[in-house]
C-alpha cells in the first residue's frame, strides 16, 4: 500500500484535529503533507512550493473554499483539487466543480474513498497512457475513429452519445457538472438544458448497461451532472 | 330548639306598633271631642292617623286603627253622640266611606312596602354575587385556587360554613365548623343531584358540559333561590378558568422542556461532529496500515462504529431543525429497495437479538422522486419503534409493495395492538400512549417528524387497522411518478423543486 516517491499533498481546513489527523492518516500510507488552515493560508503556501494535489475542506472563513479553488486553478493550473464538502449542500458541489475542483468528497467520509479519489485524481493529471483510446471497465472508446466497443462488441452511438460518451470517459472517476458537459458537446451558448442530457444519457444507458435503471458505469450525480463510474474507484471504495 | 328561637323580640314590637295606632285614635278622640270639631276634620284627621299607621307600621295594625278610628267616630262623633248607632243615613256613607278608604290606604301602602322590601332584598342578592364574581376573577388560579373562593363565599354571603368536593381528585375543601356538612356534599357529588332537603343548608352539584365533576355544600344560606344558580355559574367559570391556566402551563412547560431538550441535543451533536470525523479518518486509516487480520478487522470495526455514531448526531441535528423549521426536502431520483435493504441491514446489525426480516419484494418499484436522507430518517423512526414498543421474542416485518399510484413499505411489529384511544393521537406532537409512557424513554416526537417528512413527499404514513394476527403494521405509502409523464416533465420536477 505505500507508494514508491512522497507525493506533496496540502491539507486544507480551518480545524486543526481534522488536519492532523488527515496528515498523519495520509502520512502512514505514503502521502508527505504540508497543511494551511484558510484559503488565503494555502495561497501562499503555494508561493512557496508547488503540490500535486490539494485537499480543500469547503467551509472556512476568510475567502472561503470555493473562491480559494478557483484562484488555486488559475496560479497553479496542473494541481489536482479534491474539496470535501458537506452532505446536503449540493449547490455546494455544482459551485466546487464550476471553480475547477477536480473531484469533491462528502462528509462523513470513508478514509477508503478519499484515498481512491486521490489516486483517480493522480490518474487523470497523468494523461491517457495510449493516445486516442478511451477505456473504464469493459468500455473501450476510439477517438479517431470514432468507434464504441464493450466487452470487445461493437455498439453503434449517434455523434451526441459519442461525444457524451468520450467526454465523460476522458474524466471518468469524476464528476462533470451538467453545464460543462453541455458547453462541451453543443457549444458554448449551452448551459441549462438538462433535459437533452437526460434524454440521451437515457439512450446511453439502454444501449450500455445491463439494467438501464440501475446503471453501473454512467452514474447520475445528483443535481451535479453524471460521472463515469471508474472501476478502479468504485472497486477500492466497497 | 324551637322555644329558644322563639322571637320574643318580634312579637314585642309588633305588640308596640298595633298600640301605637290605637293610641294614637284614642288620643285625637280625646284631643277632638274637647275641641267639638266637626266629623269631617276628626274623619280627615283619623284618616291622617291610619296612613302615618300604614307608612311606619305594618297593615293589621293600621287595618285595627282604622276599624277603631270608625267606632270612635261612630260613639264620640256622629249622632246621636255618646251612644253607638247611626241617626242619619247618610252618616253611615260616611263611616263606612272612611273605613273603605283606611283600609285601602293600608293595603296600597302595605303592597308598596313589600314591593320596596322585595327590591331591596334582590338588590342585596345581586350585590353579593356581584362582588363574589369580582372577588373571584381577580384570584389568581394557581395552586390552592378553592380555599380561597370558598372563603369568599363565605364572608360574602354570611355562611356558617362551606364545603367543596372536587370529583376529579376526591379531595375535600372546607370552611367553617366542619359537621355533617362534608359527608352531605360528598354524598350528593355521588348521588348526582342537588340535596335541597334543608332549604339554608343545601348541596349543589356543579356541573360541567353535562358532567358532575364537583358538589359544593352549604350551612345557613339565606335567600337561597336567586344565589343558588348564580354561585353555580361562577363556580363553574372559576374552575373552568383555572383548567384552562393549568392546561397552558402544562402547554408551556412541555414546549420549554422540548425546546431545551433539542437546542442541549444540538449543542452536542456539533461538539460531536468534529472529534468524530477525526475518529473515522484515523480509524481508515489503520485499516489501510493493518498488519494482520485481526488488525484489519478490529479498526473495521471501529471505523464502521465511528460512521454510526456520526450518521446518529447528524440525524439528530437535521431532527432539532426540522423540529424548528418546516421539512425541507431535496427530491431526486431515488431507489426505494436498495434504501429500505440498507436500512434493514443496518437495523439487523445495530440489534442482532431481534429478528428483523424484510420479505422479498415481489415486483420491482420504479424510482421515485425523494429526499432519500428524510425517507430513512422516516423509515428509521418506524423501525426503531417497532424495535422498542415490542417483545424481544416477536419479529419485525418489513415488506415493500407497489400498485398503480404508489410504493408501500410496511413495518410490522408483533406484540400487542395499540389501544384504540390512542389510535388516532400517535401522530401527535409529544403525544406517548399511556401505558407506555413510564417503561420506555422517547420524546413522543419521532412519529410526529416521520409524518411531516411523509406528507412532504406528498405520501401519507397511516396505523394499518388490526389483523387477526396480534401485531402493529405501519404503512408509508409514496407516490410514483407516473411512467407517460416524458423526461423534459420530470426534469422540471426535480429543477423546480430546487
Amino acid at each position: 500500500m505505500t507508494l514508491k516517491s512522497p507525493i506533496n499533498l496540502l491539507v486544507v481546513d480551518d480545524e486543526p484535529a481534522i488536519r492532523h489527523t488527515l496528515r498523519h492518516s495520509l502520512q502512514a500510507i505514503g502521502y508527505a503533507s504540508e497543511e494551511a488552515a484558510s484559503g488565503e493560508g494555502a495561497l501562499m503556501a503555494l508561493t512557496r512550493h508547488s503540490f500535486e494535489m490539494v485537499l480543500l475542506d469547503i467551509n472556512m472563513p476568510g475567502i472561503g473554499g470555493v473562491e480559494a479553488c478557483r484562484r488555486i486553478r488559475d496560479c497553479a493550473p496542473e494541481t489536482g483539487i479534491i474539496m470535501i464538502t458537506v452532505r446536503e449542500a449540493e449547490d455546494d458541489k455544482v459551485r466546487c466543480l464550476e471553480a475547477g475542483a477536480d473531484d469533491y468528497i462528502t462528509k462523513p467520509f470513508r478514509f477508503r474513498e478519499l484515498i481512491a479519489r486521490l489516486r483517480a485524481v493522480r490518474r487523470r493529471m497523468r494523461g491517457p497512457t495510449q493516445t486516442g483510446i478511451l477505456r473504464a471497465g469493459e468500455l473501450e472508446l476510439d477517438i479517431a475513429n470514432r468507434l464504441f466497443r464493450k466487452g470487445g462488441r461493437e455498439i453503434h452511438l449517434s455523434r451526441r452519445e459519442f461525444d457524451i460518451l468520450a467526454f465523460l470517459m476522458s474524466h471518468a472517476g469524476a464528476p462533470v457538472a451538467h453545464g460543462r458537459l453541455l458547453k462541451a458537446v453543443w457549444g458554448q451558448e449551452y448551459g441549462n438544458e438538462t433535459e437533452y442530457l437526460r434524454t440521451y444519457i437515457r439512450m446511453l444507458r439502454r444501449k450500455i448497461e445491463l439494467d438501464p435503471s440501475r446503471p453501473a458505469y454512467l452514474l447520475t450525480e445528483p443535481w451535479i451532472g453524471y460521472r463515469l463510474n471508474d472501476p478502479v474507484v468504485a472497486e477500492a471504495v466497497a | 330548639m324551637r322555644l329558644a328561637s322563639f322571637p320574643i323580640a318580634a312579637v314585642r314590637a309588633r305588640a308596640v306598633r298595633l298600640g301605637a295606632g290605637v293610641l294614637g285614635d284614642i288620643a285625637l278622640t280625646a284631643v277632638c271631642y274637647r275641641l267639638q270639631l266637626n266629623l269631617a276634620t276628626v274623619s280627615l284627621l283619623f284618616l291622617l292617623n291610619v296612613v302615618i299607621q300604614s307608612l311606619s307600621a305594618s297593615f293589621y295594625s293600621a287595618v285595627l286603627a282604622a276599624l277603631i278610628a270608625g267606632g270612635f267616630l261612630d260613639y264620640f262623633f256622629v249622632a246621636p253622640v255618646l251612644a253607638w248607632g247611626i241617626a242619619d243615613p247618610f252618616d253611615v256613607v260616611a263611616i263606612v266611606v272612611f273605613i273603605t278608604t283606611a283600609v285601602l290606604i293600608a293595603r296600597l301602602a302595605a303592597r308598596a312596602f313589600e314591593a320596596a322590601a322585595r327590591a331591596e332584598r334582590r338588590r342585596q342578592s345581586l350585590e353579593q354575587i356581584y362582588q363574589c364574581s369580582e372577588r373571584i376573577l381577580i384570584l389568581d388560579p394557581g395552586d390552592n385556587f378553592i380555599g380561597p373562593v370558598l372563603r369568599i363565599y363565605r364572608e360574602i354571603f354570611r355562611l356558617r360554613a362551606i364545603c367543596f368536593f372536587d370529583g376529579r381528585t376526591a379531595e375535600v375543601y372546607e370552611e367553617g365548623p366542619s359537621g355533617g356538612l362534608r359527608e352531605r356534599t360528598r354524598l350528593a357529588y355521588i348521588a348526582g343531584t342537588n340535596d335541597d332537603s334543608t332549604v339554608t343548608a343545601p348541596v349543589l352539584c356543579i356541573r360541567s358540559r353535562g358532567r358532575v365533576i364537583a358538589a359544593l355544600g352549604f350551612e345557613g344560606l339565606r335567600d337561597a333561590e336567586s344565589a343558588i344558580r348564580a354561585i353555580e355559574a361562577i363556580t363553574v367559570a372559576a374552575l373552568d378558568r383555572e383548567r384552562a391556566f393549568r392546561s397552558a402551563s402544562l402547554a408551556i412547560a412541555e414546549r420549554r422542556t422540548e425546546a431545551l431538550r433539542a437546542a442541549v441535543l444540538d449543542a452536542l451533536a456539533h461538539e460531536l461532529k468534529t472529534p468524530l470525523a477525526s475518529i473515522l479518518t484515523a480509524a481508515g486509516a489503520l485499516r489501510e496500515i493493518a498488519g494482520d487480520t485481526a488488525q484489519e478487522e478490529l479498526s473495521a470495526g471501529i471505523e464502521a462504529e465511528a460512521l454510526r455514531i456520526t450518521e446518529l448526531t447528524s440525524g439528530l441535528l437535521r431532527r432539532a431543525e426540522m423540529e424548528s423549521s418546516k421539512v425541507r426536502a431535496q427530491m431526486e431520483e431515488t431507489d426505494l429497495i436498495p434504501l429500505v435493504e440498507s436500512l434493514v441491514d443496518r437495523f439487523a446489525r445495530q440489534h442482532p437479538d431481534r429478528r428483523i426480516e424484510l420479505c422479498e419484494p415481489e415486483q420491482t418499484v420504479s424510482p421515485l422522486i425523494a429526499d432519500s436522507e428524510l425517507i430513512q430518517l422516516a423509515l428509521g423512526q418506524l423501525l426503531e419503534n417497532a424495535v422498542k414498543y415490542s417483545r424481544p421474542d416477536t419479529m419485525v416485518r418489513v415488506k415493500v409493495t407497489t400498485d398503480d399510484l404508489c410504493a408501500h413499505v410496511i413495518v410490522w411489529n408483533g406484540g400487542s395492538s395499540i389501544v384504540p384511544r390512542d389510535r388516532d393521537r400517535i401522530f401527535d406532537r409529544f403525544y406517548r400512549g399511556a401505558t407506555t409512557e413510564k417503561k420506555i424513554a422517547g420524546s413522543g416526537l419521532g412519529l410526529h417528524i416521520a409524518k411531516k417528512i411523509v406528507l412532504a413527499h406528498h405520501g401519507a404514513l397511516v396505523l394499518e387497522p388490526d389483523s387477526p394476527e396480534e401485531g402493529v403494521a405501519f404503512r408509508m405509502s409514496l407516490p410514483i411518478p407516473a411512467k407517460e409523464k416524458d423526461d423534459a416533465e420530470i426534469t422540471d420536477q426535480l429543477v423546480g423543486s430546487r
